[in-house]
Parts: C-alpha cells; structure tokens; sequence
C-alpha cells in the first residue's frame, strides 16, 4: 500500500483544513457587517459603505440549497476529469447566518435526483483532483440525513468525501 | 452634454456558420464588402476615417497585443486609425457604443465598427476555459457557461413555475425565425419535442437550449446625422445605449432570477433615448441558453419578472407578437460569433427598421428598435443600444 498523499488545499486561503469541521474563511466589514467570500481586503463590496477594514470570519457551515445543475458532459482541461467522466452535480448554497449563496460541487454520489430547493447541506472538504503527491482538496456539500428512516443516509455514499 | 446625433448609413454581415475556409482577415473583409455594398448612394471605402475591430478571443487567433490592426490592410485601409475593443459577450455592442461616441464627440465624421470572431479553428479548451483560469477553485476546474446559467434556469422554475417547455419555446421560436434568415448558422425548424428529447447538458438545459459555436462577421458604417442624407435617404439613429457591471461571482448575486447588470445598463439607454419597452417595434437579445432569453425579456422591462416563460409560450415574442424578440434566430440558430454578434444584431434592428427584412420582417409601429448583450463572468456585464429611424 502506497503512502498516503499529502491533502493539501487547492487554493490557499479560502477555507479550513479542518478535516472535521471545515470551513469557508470570508471576512466580514468592521463597519457595516457585509461580508465577503473569499475574504474582501481592499474595499467593502456594500456600495452605500466606505469601510476599509475587514475581520476574518469562518462563514456557516451549513445551508440550503438555492438552486443546481450538474455537468453531463466531461469540461474541457484544466479540469481533470477520473476515468471514465463521472457527471457531477453543483448547488449553490445559501449559508444559514451570512445568506449569501456559494456555489460548489455536490460529495460524489450525489446527484440532482437526490437535491430540491431548499435540500439542507452541509460542508465538508473533498478532493477536487490529485498527482502523484498530493491530493488537492476542496470545499464540497453535503446533504443532510432528512428523514428519520434514514432515507437520506444513501447520499452520503461518497463517504470519501467526508 | 451636446452631442452630434449619430446615424447608420450601412449594415452587412457574412453567412455565420462553421467558416475554416476563410480566414480573419478574409471574414472581416467580407462584412466589410457587404457593409459598403448596402449603402443606397453608394460608398467610397475611402470615407473611413477611423475604425474599430471588436474581437473577443483575439488571443487565440494571433491578435494578441495587436489591436486589430492586420483588418486595414486587410480591407485596403491601412493608414487608418484602428482599434479592438473586447468586453465580453457584448464585445460587438460595446464597440458600436464606443463609435457612435466616437462621431459624436465630432473627432470623427464616418466610422467603421467590425466585428469578427473565429469560434471553431480551436478546441473547446482552449477557447472556453482559456478565459476562466484565474484561481477559482470552482469556475476554473469546468465550471463553463451552462452550469453558469443552469442555476438560474432551476431556480427561476422554483419561484415562478418556468416549466421545461416554455423555455424550449424559446428555441423553437428562434430556429423559426432562424430559417427565415439567410445569415443564420442554422436554417431548420425544431420542436418542442425535439429539445426535450435531446441530451442534457446542465439539467434542467440540454442541447438545443444552448447556442452553437459558430463563425461570422458584421460591420456598420456610422456617421453625423448631419452627413447621413450624402449616403442614404433611409438612416438609422442611434437614440442611446447603456453599459453596467455587476459583481462577478454568483455568491454575491441580488438574485438568481435576473440579471442586475442589464436592467442597469437597459435603464440608462432607455433614459438616454427617452423611450420605454413599450415605444419598441422588436429587440435582438442575448439568448446565449433559452433561460437566458427569458431573464433577458424580464430584465429588459417587456414582460413582468417571472412572466417571460408564459409570455414566450403565449407567443408574444414571436415575429407576430406583441413585441418580437430575436427575428434573426438569436444566438441560438443565428450564431454567437462573440465579437460579431452585438454588431450582427443591430445590423438586423437596422434592416427591421427600414423594413429590409424580408420573410421575417416586423411591423414598425413607432420605429424604435433595441439591441442587448450580457456575458462576462457571472454575467457581469451587459451593454445596450437603442436605434430608431425617427428623425
Ligand atoms: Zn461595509
């Protein structure tokens, strides 16, 4: 058996490695509140707002599902793509505090069939592609077990991802 | 602000379709021919004073750090003033703003505004996403254009009740009047059927709700009102135009069911003309996926938000419709030649407007027309025109 490969994040910065309890870093205006994601370090994005000044925040880390789609057809490099294609599935996500919507991929397994507006999710950190050393790490969803029969626990078969 | 009054003398296009005979200079010298050809009192190509090439991928084609400028030479111009311009999809629309601005200043008196793209001498790789590597762990690991519009196809069926065949109304219209259109890339009707049946791309959209890649040319010859009567007895004006931006990531979106940006930018061009949708005879807009038609229709004013799919399917947006949206077959049967398509489009509100368009030719009522782009990233901007043909 190999050695394990390094999980490292894809792009520095934009969320926690914290492999149970990831989460999205954005930062929030010290003079109105606005927050941003990935994190604001210029100018508040609230037009009617001058601010200049950001704190670091660990957005929500759970949310519903605000809309989706899937990707049918293998995308063009740079994505690097397993053998043969899998479609995977996308939601963009409204986050429980902040209600602001981050798009991002589906946990493998999951697909459109298993989502509806308004589908309860949660992060987690899974891998976006690898090389020889490194498996590069991004944030993904997951959605939440919703019933009590469990009838939910069949979307979290990409347990990789977890 | 005083300004000189602008108007269009002379419109042209090539056949749009899949063009690896021709190459870029080739293309933009054909539209050019055409443009010239077009104009009733005859046109010394000499006239030109000042010309700008709208190109999007110019760095795909060798245009990279040029400016366009291989399209004088190309068109027996050299020596003139030529420069690209390259602002996203409405790339062609923003380089007819910035020449009729160019008139109307008065720095020059007859400008010329070509659009020229070449969308099928390159992979999809390095075409679509040659644009989107900018660190985005999402957008730049195949985040492409459907699943940039997908979501707001599934959300606006969420909130307002949009169903699968209203937006496949939208391309069936289009391909209708596509087949009325000797420029357009592709010339055959479709059903309702046929786009339901055809395979998915980014549910809820397949095949048939996206438009195709294709190759093509426009060109628009532009001058003073003043001088427009040396040319031709029939003008067209431009009466405004709008630009907007918008943030570019979906994250920071006001809504999913629109478009901020072209209700910004169609805002300032209708204050500017003095009109609303309601003084338009037809519109050419940005139907780069049927939903995006639809936003486009609701963002534009013409129908009520929430309201464009049931509008498309009572037929209000046909070439007998209350207000006929895209009687060229819109991007998706006439093509989406990025850099050509904005002027492509004008140049059919301008044969609308002198009723030239044949087979699919609208009834002119109060003889205004409107052209509109969206695109970029997150759709973050849009440009719009306005042309009339009342003095
Ligand atoms: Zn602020």
């Amino acid at each position: 058996m190999p050695d394990a490969k390094t999980r490292r994040a894809a792009v520095d910065g934009w969320f926690t490695l914290d492999e149970s309890a990831p989460a999205l870093l954005g930062s929030r205006c010290t003079g109105c509140g606005t927050f941003a994601f990935p994190r604001e370090t210029f100018s508040c994005r609230n037009p009617h707002c001058p601010g200049t000044q950001f704190e670091e925040v660990e957005l929500s880390r759970r949310g519903r599902v605000w809309s989706y789609t899937d990707c049918r057809y293998q995308p063009p490099p740079p994505y690097i793509a397993a053998e043969p294609y899998e479609p995977f599935a996308l939601a963009a996500v409204e986050l429980a505090t902040e209600q602001m919507v981050v798009m991002g991929q589906l946990v493998d397994g999951v697909t459109v069939a298993d989502l509806e507006v308004g589908t309860e999710v949660e992060l987690v950190l899974g891998t976006l592609y690898e090389d020889d050393d490194h498996e590069y790490l991004v944030w993904k969803w997951r959605p939440l077990d919703r019933s009590p029969a469990g009838a939910g626990s069949a979307l979290v078969r990409g347990g990789s991802d977890a | 602000m005083s300004w000189n009054r602008v108007a269009v003398v002379g419109a042209g296009l090539i056949k749009f379709g899949e063009l690896f005979d021709q190459s870029y200079e080739q293309m933009a010298a054909g539209a050019f021919q055409a443009a010239v050809a077009s104009v009733d009192k005859g046109f010394d190509p000499k006239a030109v004073e000042a010309a700008l090439v709208a190109t999007q991928r110019g760095s795909l084609w060798g245009q990279e750090g040029i400016g366009g400028n291989t399209v004088p030479s190309a068109i027996g111009l050299s020596g003139i003033p030529c420069t690209r311009v390259e602002n996203a999809c409405p790339t062609g629309s923003d380089a007819f703003r910035i020449g009729a601005m160019m008139v109307a200043s008065g720095v020059h008196d007859v400008v010329l505004v070509i659009g020229v793209e070449k969308m099928r001498d390159k992979s999809a790789q390095e075409g679509l996403l040659a644009r989107a590597a900018s660190g985005h762990p999402v957008y730049n690991r195949g985040e492409t254009a459907p699943v940039l519009f997908a979501p707001f196809a599934t959300r606006h069926m969420h909130e307002f009740g949009t169903t699968r065949e209203m937006l496949a109304a939208v391309a069936v219209k289009n391909h209708h009047n596509g087949k009325l259109d000797p420029y357009a890339h592709f010339q055959n009707e479709i059903t309702v059927e046929q786009v339901l049946a055809a395979p998915s791309v980014c549910q809820p959209l397949g095949l048939l709700d996206c438009c195709p890649q294709t190759d093509g040319a426009a060109a628009m010859i532009l001058t003073t009102a003043a001088r427009a009567g040396e040319f031709t007895d029939k003008p067209v004006y431009v009466a405004g135009f709008g630009v907007a931006t918008d943030h570019p990531a979906l994250h920071e979106k006001s809504t999913y069911v629109g478009l901020p940006a072209t209700t910004l930018a169609s805002g300032r061009a209708y204050a500017m003309a003095g009109i609303g949708p309601d003084a338009l005879d037809m519109a050419e807009v940005h139907d780069c996926f049927t939903i995006t038609e639809i936003l486009d229709i609701e963002d534009l004013g013409f129908v009520e938000k929430g309201k464009g799919g049931q509008a498309t399917l009572n037929g209000e947006t046909a070439l007998d419709g209350r207000l006929p949206v895209n009687p060229s077959g819109g991007l998706l049967a006439k093509g989406h030649p990025i850099g050509a398509t904005g002027v492509a489009q004008l140049t059919e509100c301008y044969w609308q407007l002198r009723e030239e368009a044949g087979e699919r030719q609208v009834a002119v009522r109060h003889g205004n027309a409107l052209q509109h782009n969206v695109g970029g990233r997150g759709s973050g901007v849009s440009v719009v025109n306005i042309l009339t043909r009342n003095r």
